[in-house]
């Protein structure tokens, strides 16, 4: 093992800079992975069943989601649960990852103080720990869409082309969610009530976004008047985490004629590049952003008052 | 040229400390609105310096103590140079791979075992999985620990369990410079003779160590050099029963 030259000065405002901050967290990839590790454990060992409750709950809120859209909406389309499943799983990918990691450094704050690693790193294992625990639930996904749904209503039918998209979509849904996360987390370290306000933003934003409905619906929203509808739908589309949502549902299932009482009947719309490299470029300046406020505010971290 | 294992230049520390302190918006704000009405500063802070324009070397092998009374600013030193804090003027550099312990089982994670505590504690350092495990029967055999402890949870040992399982990973990891702050106190008779031998091995394999105590026996037996930091000031600088000569005069000049 080679010795290191730790030099210890005051830092000035950007420094050192995101490259040498990204080389550091590489020297601590074990101390990642074993927070992780360790965040799973904890979320999977509480019962006996560990593993499958925490799997389950989300197909049990999709049923109910399911049977509640379809009472309002009053028509029951037949698999829209998978539609809504396949939305709701990043979702809930987001919201686990933005509320575990805006605490993440206030519990290990006491380690902070007492030992050097890297700020970011419980913020990062959080975050890691959701993106496993929705890979998982990802393959829950292709279980109920791919085999329940075969063996109950017959052969579902392969997912659209643009399927080998998927590790992009959830490349630039990873990338997104650090990003929100590292302003989330360096805001919680100094007020503790930011955490309060992003729940609620979160339950708020579960409905702005196309889980529950189709970002077309947007499109041809009868309220909104005629001129205004592509406008509106375009805008919508331009927050990355709805075009994303989108995303998921555009390459793992078929598009969709949609029609509900009073709405016009319409067909979903099938991938577009223009969005997927907005949403990238997007969301990788948050990332990007986000990671340098926090390292602007990292230090201050164990001074807090 | 001798080589340095520790630098210190002219390191400054303060700290702000709030007349009030905010942990919500919603108090930062009433008091920026009553700051705002009676034309006060609302973020009220003064800066107190914990160290004053700290500086020494350390050449490799060598072995110090800090020494002063509480609050002199010896831990806010080993703080920064655990890289908790950052100076505020100043700088310091380390050669070696650096091993601290702050706090007696600081660096464990409370709800992990004793033995994944040794990979945590591994991995805080940057060290890799084969590594630690290179080390660990070492660490097990110096610390003592009954083997169904090291399966339970850190938070279930007492804190002399918990001191032996700090210290056998702080000497097991090869560090090449050790930072102890006050580590020394807590254990029994017996581990406390094993930690001395330990420390005086480390002395002859020409490592470095700084150390924080009260404990003036404990300095007179290990260190070679002592740094005496009064009010975050560098007071005396020299060898052991020269500084703790005065160390002692002024202490019997205060009582």
């Amino acid at each position: 093992m080679t010795t290191p030259s730790i030099i210890i000065k005051p830092l000035k405002r950007g420094e050192p800079g995101i490259p040498a901050e990204l080389r550091e967290l590489w020297r601590y990839r074990h101390l990642i992975k074993t927070l992780t590790i360790r965040e799973l454990k904890v979320r999977y060992k509480n019962s006996s069943l560990g593993i499958v409750w925490s799997m389950s709950s989300p197909l049990v809120q999709v049923f109910v989601m399911t049977f509640a859209v379809g009472l309002l909406s009053g028509s029951m389309a037949k698999d829209i649960s998978a539609y809504i499943l396949c939305a709701f799983l990043p979702w809930n990918f987001f919201q686990g990852a933005v509320l575990d990691s805006s605490t993440s450094v206030l519990t290990q704050l006491g380690l902070l103080k007492k030992v050097y690693f890297p700020r970011e790193i419980p913020l990062v294992a959080a975050v890691c720990a959701n993106f496993i625990h929705f890979i998982l639930s990802m393959l829950v996904f292709v279980v109920y869409r791919w085999g329940l749904t075969w063996l109950v209503a017959g052969w579902p039918g392969p997912p659209p082309r643009e399927v080998f998209l998927l590790p992009l979509i959830i490349l630039v849904q990873f990338i997104l969610t650090l990003g929100v996360s590292f302003f989330v987390c360096a805001w919680n370290v100094f007020y503790e009530d930011v955490k309060f306000i992003v729940t609620m933003l979160l339950s708020f934003m579960f409905y702005l976004l196309p889980i529950l409905y189709f970002a077309e619906s947007i499109r041809y929203y009868p309220r909104i008047p005629a001129q205004w509808q592509s406008l509106a739908y375009h805008l919508y589309l331009c927050n990355p985490l709805a075009w994303i949502i989108t995303a998921y549902k555009e390459v793992l299932l078929p598009g969709k004629i949609v029609s509900s009482p009073g709405a016009p009947t319409f067909i979903t719309a099938p991938f577009d590049y223009r969005y997927f490299s907005m949403a990238f470029i997007t969301s990788t300046v948050i990332c990007i952003a986000g990671y340098n406020y926090f390292n602007s505010r990292k230090w201050k971290f164990t001074e807090r008052p | 040229m001798p080589e340095y294992a520790i630098e210190v230049n002219r390191v400054i520390k303060e700290f702000r400390v709030y007349h009030r302190t905010y942990a919500n918006i919603k108090s930062k704000v009433t008091a920026m609105a009553k700051g705002l009405i009676r034309k006060e500063n609302h973020t009220g802070f003064e800066l107190r310096r914990a160290l004053n324009d700290v500086s020494f070397k350390i050449e490799i092998g060598e072995s110090v103590a800090l020494i002063g009374s509480n609050g002199s600013g010896k831990s806010t030193l080993l703080s920064i140079l655990s890289r908790v804090y950052l100076p505020t003027e100043g700088e310091a550099s380390i050669r070696g791979r650096m091993m601290s312990l702050l706090e007696l089982g600081a660096g464990f994670h409370h709800e992990l075992t004793g033995n994944e505590n040794i990979f945590f504690n591994g991995a805080m350092l940057g060290l890799t999985e084969e590594y630690i495990a290179a080390h660990y029967e070492s660490i097990l055999d110096f610390a003592g620990l009954d083997p169904q402890a090291m399966d339970l949870p850190v938070r279930m040992y007492s804190s002399g369990m918990q001191l032996r399982l700090a210290f056998a990973m702080a000497v097991h990891l090869d560090a090449e410079v050790l930072l102890l702050d006050e580590g020394l106190a807590v254990g029994d008779e017996g581990f406390q003779e094993k930690c001395f031998k330990k420390i005086e091995e480390f002395k002859t394999q020409g490592r470095t160590i700084l150390m924080v105590t009260h404990e003036l026996d404990h300095v007179e037996r290990l260190a070679e050099r002592v740094i005496w930091i009064e009010k975050g000031n560098l007071r005396m600088d020299g060898d052991v029963t020269t500084v703790l000569a005065a160390y002692r005069a002024s202490i019997a000049l205060a009582v």
